[in-house]
């Protein structure tokens, strides 16, 4: 072989080595295999609920205003007085309370309570109101009882069966915040209803000093999940 | 031509007849050359060339034709007749017969050598169904339609939990040097193939984006183990919308196909970008009928994804008796790093066989198969109808595991009976999940999405770190060991139930989420 042909062999030999050393690095694609569990879900459930106050309309807790959410402090009032409607002692009202959960969620826990407590108020239109305070002491009688498949079940003031009036407003009015709630134990279970009657009554020996007077309070139900 | 003319010729023939055929029938004992037509032919011409060296047939090859004109040119003629046959017994000889011409050979074969390539494939076992990554859609060795690993509905926090048993499996030739988790990118499927060399404008999906995409996101393209990255145009696409803009999108690399994955790999950096997203239930999927949708609601929406962004997971490794947690509440980077290899579980147990007698001192609670951890110094509570006691577990050897059947307690004297009818809560754990904020679904998407994921090194023990020099983490199928392969893990998740913030807006939301098992040689 001459000279020439043995350079030429040798430089061809240099730049097979050159792309070698160049070209192998990129070559280290791997076998890979992958599986992916996807569609995996986590669902939420609801707990909703509506009140029907003396036979009305639901009023339904999610279409309170969207802060905080789920509240609604509209539903219809448990009574409104007017001059045909007034009180007088020993002359109770009652008013039926139907509280239906409309989630899917069975509610662990009912409570209730009177936010904001009650306040007196002379009766609008009255001539000459008296000075007592249907909220205070001596003032109006309240209740809370609820129908069971069991029969009545006095849950204010705490008895067995039915209840009478023998607490005061004012008593119930301290449990101004969830709180201080009254437990009413667990909760209907989704889609289930409990009902409840409230009692109110101006004492039967009820001072001169309660009349022209009124009482505004609030009572606020409460379901957990 | 007179036979004197020729003294050489009769030898020549001769030898050149006897050389030819022993040539050729020692070329067919070797069977290297097959004796096919042309070595028939050859060895017509060969016999026959001997045949001429025959005395009568020679005389006759020799002898003057009377058709021929001279007395020199007839021998000439008979002459250049043999020659040429000669020559042609040649020719035919090296074109038929090439094979081996020695008398003395010696050869041997290795034959049925071949070249044959391992696989390396992935089986996903949720409970006993199997999902093979080569069983995808894509024809990529990726399967992205393995089972869900949990579906809790009606989930409210505090209460719901949801846990499931995985097991991966290699079920190649080959061992996995790399085995890892990871979140999946935000995906969609091709709703109209893409042509090779024609650039696209626009990807077209089967069904609409579960997450919002804007100008210069990036999606990528795959089937078949090709892949094109595009990039997003200006108008975007907004969730629901099954077609994504692009902006100069170069020729299509491959044809891809409908169903061809389309992955959003710009995604997963935020809870609003994740691979989990939520939705509303509507009537039609609300868990209980009738019952009050989150669709309904006004105070829930899922911007954000907020369900996905309080949903807890977690992934717990139990492979032959060894644990870790690779993700959630004890796993490295979470608030709470566990030495013992326990993820914090939401776990409640009820006591197996008769239970605890009341007045005598138990020091061991024999428990129901359980379904999460319990840490060494946990509290316990125990309840059975109005009756409930606390319980701690021992500081030392408290710890119990999934699966386990025993919990190791300081010495508690049960103040009433309980049977099996009684639950054990870990209030520890219950208290320690209810505060965490950090390990949530949406946590675990941006941290660990395909270009950050969790490395499953083989487990070592429950309190040392996993082996990261270890060269094999899951094993050729049939391997045994922690590297072995097969591996299990619990997947789970929880609702935590905040005491300090509001919740009701996670209220009627559906997460759906994924996780990619990745194994490469």
């Amino acid at each position: 072989m001459s000279r020439r042909k043995l350079k030429l062999v040798l430089l061809g030999t240099m730049v097979i080595g050159a792309l070698g050393s160049i070209a192998v690095p990129g070559v280290y694609a791997v076998y890979v295999a992958e599986t992916r569990n996807t569609q995996a879900t986590v669902s939420s459930g609801t707990l909703t609920m509506d009140l029907v106050v003396n036979g009305g309309s639901p009023c339904y807790s999610y279409l309170g205003p969207a802060s905080p959410g789920n509240v609604n402090t509209n539903c219809d009032s448990l009574v409104t007085f007017s001059s045909s409607a007034e009180m007088y002692p020993g002359e109770p009202v009652t008013i039926p309370v139907t509280l239906r959960n409309d989630g899917s969620l069975a509610a662990s826990d009912l409570a209730v309570y009177m936010p904001g407590g009650c306040t007196k108020a002379a009766t609008t239109g009255a001539s000459s109101p008296g000075t007592g305070d249907p909220c205070a002491a001596g003032g109006m009688q309240f209740y809370i009882q609820e129908t069971t498949a069991s029969g009545p079940k006095c849950w204010f003031p705490a008895a067995a069966g039915a209840c009478s009036f023998t607490s005061d407003l004012s008593s119930f009015a301290a449990r101004t915040t969830l709180g201080l709630s009254l437990d009413l134990g667990a909760g209907p279970a989704a889609q289930q209803t409990r009902t409840f009657t409230i009692g109110l009554q101006e004492p039967i020996n009820a001072s001169n000093t309660l009349q022209g007077q009124a009482a505004t309070f609030a009572l606020a139900w409460h379901l957990t999940s | 031509m007179k036979r004197s003319n020729i003294p050489h010729l009769r030898p020549l023939l001769y030898l050149f007849g006897v050389g030819a055929s022993g040539t050729l029938i020692a070329v067919g004992g070797t069977g290297d050359v097959g004796f096919g037509p042309i070595d028939a032919f050859v060895a017509v011409i060969t016999a026959a060339t001997a045949v001429v060296t025959l005395p009568s047939v020679r005389a006759w090859a020799l002898a003057p034709d009377p058709s021929e004109g001279t007395a020199a040119s007839p021998a000439l003629n008979r002459t250049k007749k043999i020659l040429v046959l000669v020559m042609l017994a040649g020719t035919v000889a090296f074109v038929g017969g090439h094979g081996t011409f020695a008398i003395f050979t010696a050869e041997t074969s290795n034959t049925g050598s071949s070249i044959s390539s391992g696989t390396l494939v992935l089986n996903d076992m949720v409970g006993a169904t199997s999902c093979w990554s080569y069983g995808g859609a894509t024809s990529d060795n990726v399967n992205t339609g393995c089972a869900p690993l949990v579906s809790p509905t009606n989930m409210a926090p505090g209460v719901s939990t949801a846990q499931t048993r995985l097991t991966i499996q290699n079920g190649g030739s080959l061992d996995a040097s790399v085995f890892y988790l990871t979140a999946p990118w935000p995906r969609a499927t091709l709703g109209t193939g893409l042509t090779l060399g024609t650039a696209p404008t626009q990807l077209s999906l089967t069904s609409g984006l579960t997450t919002a995409l804007v100008s210069g996101d990036q999606v990528t393209v795959s089937y078949a183990g090709h892949t094109q990255p595009f990039t997003v145009g200006l108008a975007g696409a907004a969730i629901g919308a099954t077609i994504i803009p692009l902006s100069s999108a170069p020729a299509a690399n491959y044809s891809y196909l409908v169903n061809s994955r389309v992955e959003v790999t710009s995604g997963d950096t935020s809870p609003t970008n994740t691979d989990c997203y939520d939705v509303a239930t509507t009537s039609g999927t609300v868990p209980v009928a009738g019952a009050t949708p989150g669709q309904t609601l006004p105070f829930v929406s899922t911007t954000g994804n907020p369900l996905c962004a309080a949903a807890l997971l977690w992934v717990q490794e139990q492979t032959n008796g060894v644990n870790y947690c690779w993700a959630g509440r004890g796993a490295v980077g979470s608030p709470a790093v566990s030495t013992v290899g326990q993820c914090r579980t939401p776990t409640t147990a009820a006591l197996s066989g008769t239970g605890v007698v009341a007045g005598t001192p138990v020091t061991t609670l024999n428990v129901s198969s359980l379904t999460g951890n319990i840490a060494a110094g946990d509290t316990l509570t125990i309840t059975q109808g109005t009756n409930q006691d606390t319980i701690t577990t021992n500081a030392v050897t408290g710890n119990a595991y999934i699966n386990g059947t025993t919990v190791s307690i300081n010495s508690w004297t049960p103040s009433f009976s309980y049977t099996s009818a009684a639950v054990v809560k870990d209030t520890s754990a219950f208290n320690a999940l209810d505060g965490d904020l950090t390990d949530t679904i949406s946590n675990f998407d941006t941290l660990h999405r395909p270009n950050a994921p969790v490395a499953l090194y083989p487990l070592t023990s429950n309190t040392t770190a996993p082996n990261s020099a270890a060269t094999v983490s899951l094993g050729k199928y049939g391997s045994a060991g922690n590297a072995g392969y097969q591996r299990t893990f619990y997947v789970g998740v929880y609702l935590p139930a905040w005491s300090s913030l509001p919740q009701n807006q996670l209220q009627g939301l559906i997460s759906t989420f994924g996780l990619n098992w990745h194994i490469q040689q």
